[in-house]
């Protein structure tokens, strides 16, 4: 079972959102900003994989840079975006290497699917 | 030798024959024939007016009786030219010369011929004043004429009446000066224009600039003349591909680029430019006017940023809401859990109607052609995947519906595709197709497929009641009616015919409708 770190600044949004993962027997971390899940980057806290909105706060990439930054500390860790916003390819164009997408609002089923495809790759 | 004129007697000349070259020898015979001196004499175009020593006139020829009106006995030992010229003129000249020649010289016939006197070639307007008072401008020659000693013995004043050629100056200067005001009144035309504009030749080297060009690049008139256009743009080819454009299209109108300063500050620019012509229809070059639309970027980014706040919002609600129908789900006895997860599913589907409906919006309307072909992508992506068996297929005329209808239209398709999807095809493989059309004043739906049909009415594949509830509900929303369809042996095709365009474009409303 894989360890994921939440960063969703809607508290609603995203302890959903670990219940949805952790019914699938994951460990879940969560952070409401891009501040608070660095400092969890930076500990030795094991991560698998970063699930991100893209818009944290008023920073309309915030989710984006975040990404960067976590690659930075942890090469192996596989990032997964979400937005409502629609992606277009200057957005793309800022996305980590090999970076999934899941669109807004998304189902219990369609994470899953997005979680176990992040996982696998 | 002395020569003396044939009527007078008077010396006027001394010739010495000390140079015995060929062509001295030549103007002796000449002059001892008298001819030249005749014609000099008798020219009727020339005022040939000859004083002795102190001013006295002796000769005064046919041509200087024409233009000044007196006979040659009324002035012959009777005044001297000063007499007959204008005072004013010999009172400014007399200051003048003797400014020039640092010596006191008098008013009088001395200011006409005084330079003469000391042997220096003196040619000068002056006007002449006629018998009957008029006036009139004349160029006046002045030679000093001396004895075998050197010692002057008079004057000959030769003259041409100027009055054509001044009349000739001032009509030209009346032209310069219209040329000028001409001029100037386009050159205000250019500079009083809000827009910076520049004009180039065929090549896109600058050759005129206004002020706010000036301005806007941070580069004087003289930097930019003579300069390639695209130098003074952030992205050189893409305004050099707008001259190219202009040569081949005549115009160009609202090219976005961005301007770049001297000093680095960038200003976005529309860019309007035409070709221009001479008289002869030869291409000249480009007038570019580049006009700032900072201040509209700012509002189309403002707007842009708006929009993305609100997407933002609303669709986080809608992810509150699957969320809360997820939680739901968790505690429900399994075979209710369908229904939970179908309406999750026309959650999604209405806000990706959203994100697609303002990706094909044409201002007022939205593009039915391009709707449909997004919403059969999406469809593909979210409920078949790339190794699907299925496959959907889309041919759309190019029409238009109101965005009022948009979202009940795309979830009638969504829901009649979701349908064939799930029950046509048990065998995992076949073709969904996706059809508008116009008929009549009529939008036509089809979606059909080549499935299993619907022949076996038992069998899973009848579409669950919810499901036709909704899309008799989805009709009705968009005004429409369903076109009965005859039983195929295979597959389902449902045709659904609903009014085209309830609002033109311009804004009024559809007459029909």
């Amino acid at each position: 079972m894989a360890v994921i770190l939440i960063v969703e600044d809607d508290v609603f949004i995203r302890e959903i959102a670990e219940m949805m993962i952790q019914d699938w027997g994951h460990h879940t971390l969560s952070a409401s900003d891009v501040d608070e899940a660095l400092i969890l980057l930076r500990s030795a806290q094991h991560i698998d994989a970063l699930f991100t909105d893209i818009y944290l706060k008023h920073l309309v990439h915030g989710g984006c840079d975040l990404a960067h930054e976590a690659i930075a500390l942890r090469p192996k860790l596989r990032v997964l975006y979400t937005t409502g916003n629609s992606i277009t390819d200057k957005m793309k164009a800022l996305f980590t290497e090999g970076a999934h997408f899941l669109r807004k609002p998304y189902t219990q089923y369609q994470l899953q699917d997005s979680v176990k495809g992040l996982l696998a790759a | 030798m002395t020569y003396r004129n044939d009527e007078t007697r008077t010396p006027i000349g001394v010739f010495e024959g000390t140079d015995n070259t060929a062509r001295k020898q030549a103007e002796e015979a000449l002059l001892k024939a008298g001819a030249l001196q005749r014609a000099i004499f008798n020219s009727a175009n020339f005022s040939s007016i000859a004083t002795d020593a102190k001013g006295v006139i002796q000769i005064f020829n046919v041509g200087a009786e024409r233009m000044l009106g007196y006979t040659a006995a009324e002035v012959m030992n009777k005044i001297t030219p000063a007499d007959i010229s204008d005072p004013q003129e010999l009172i400014a000249r007399a200051k003048e010369l003797s400014a020039e020649l640092a010596t006191p010289i008098t008013q009088g016939f001395e200011a006409l011929v005084f330079k003469a006197s000391r042997g220096i070639e003196d040619i000068y307007e002056l006007t002449y004043i006629r018998k009957d008072g008029s006036r009139f401008p004349a160029v006046v020659s002045v030679t000093a004429l001396r004895d075998a000693q050197d010692v002057i013995i008079g004057y000959l004043l030769i003259g041409t009446d100027n009055t054509a050629r001044k009349l000739v100056e001032a009509e030209q200067k009346k032209l310069d000066q219209r040329l000028r005001d001409q001029q100037f009144y386009t050159r205000s035309l250019i500079e009083s224009n809000i827009d910076a504009l520049m004009t180039t030749d065929p090549s896109g080297i600058i050759t005129d600039v206004n002020k706010q060009m000036e301005a806007l690049t941070g580069c004087t008139r003289d930097e930019l003349i003579g300069a390639p256009s695209k130098n003074y743009f952030t992205d050189p080819e893409r305004a050099e591909a707008a001259i190219k454009l202009v040569l081949r299209e005549k115009k160009v109108t609202d090219y976005e680029l961005t301007a770049c300063a001297r000093d680095g500050k960038q200003t976005e620019v529309s860019y309007n430019a035409t070709t221009f012509y001479d008289r002869d229809r030869t291409l000249q070059g480009v007038l570019a006017v580049a006009r700032d639309i900072t201040e509209r970027k700012q509002r189309e980014r403002d707007a842009l940023s708006l929009t993305n706040e609100i997407s933002h919002r609303i669709k986080n609600n809608l992810q509150v809401i699957v969320g809360l129908i997820a939680y739901e789900a968790k505690w429900t006895a399994a075979p209710c859990v369908q229904g939970y997860k179908a309406m999750q599913a026309r959650i999604g589907a209405i806000a990706q109607l959203y994100d697609l409906i303002s990706q094909t919006s044409r201002g007022r309307t939205i593009a039915v052609d391009a709707y449909l072909r997004e919403i059969a992508k999406t469809m593909a992506a979210s409920l078949l995947g790339n190794t699907s068996g299925i496959k959907i297929e889309v041919k759309a005329e190019p029409l238009e519906i109101d965005p009022d209808r948009a979202v009940p239209f795309g979830l009638l398709v969504n829901e009649l595709a979701t349908n064939a999807v799930k029950h046509a095809f048990p065998q995992g493989t076949g073709h969904i197709m996706l059809c508008v059309e116009q008929v009549g004043d009529q939008i036509e739906l089809i979606v059909a497929d080549d499935g299993v049909g619907m022949k076996d009415k038992g069998s899973a594949k009848v579409p669950e009641k919810r499901g036709s509830d909704y899309l008799a509900i989805f009709v009705r929303q968009l005004g429409g009616t369903i076109v009965p369809s005859k039983q195929e042996a295979t597959g389902t095709t449902v045709r659904i015919r609903l009014p085209l365009l309830l609002v033109l474009p311009g804004g009024a409303d559809r007459v029909a409708a």
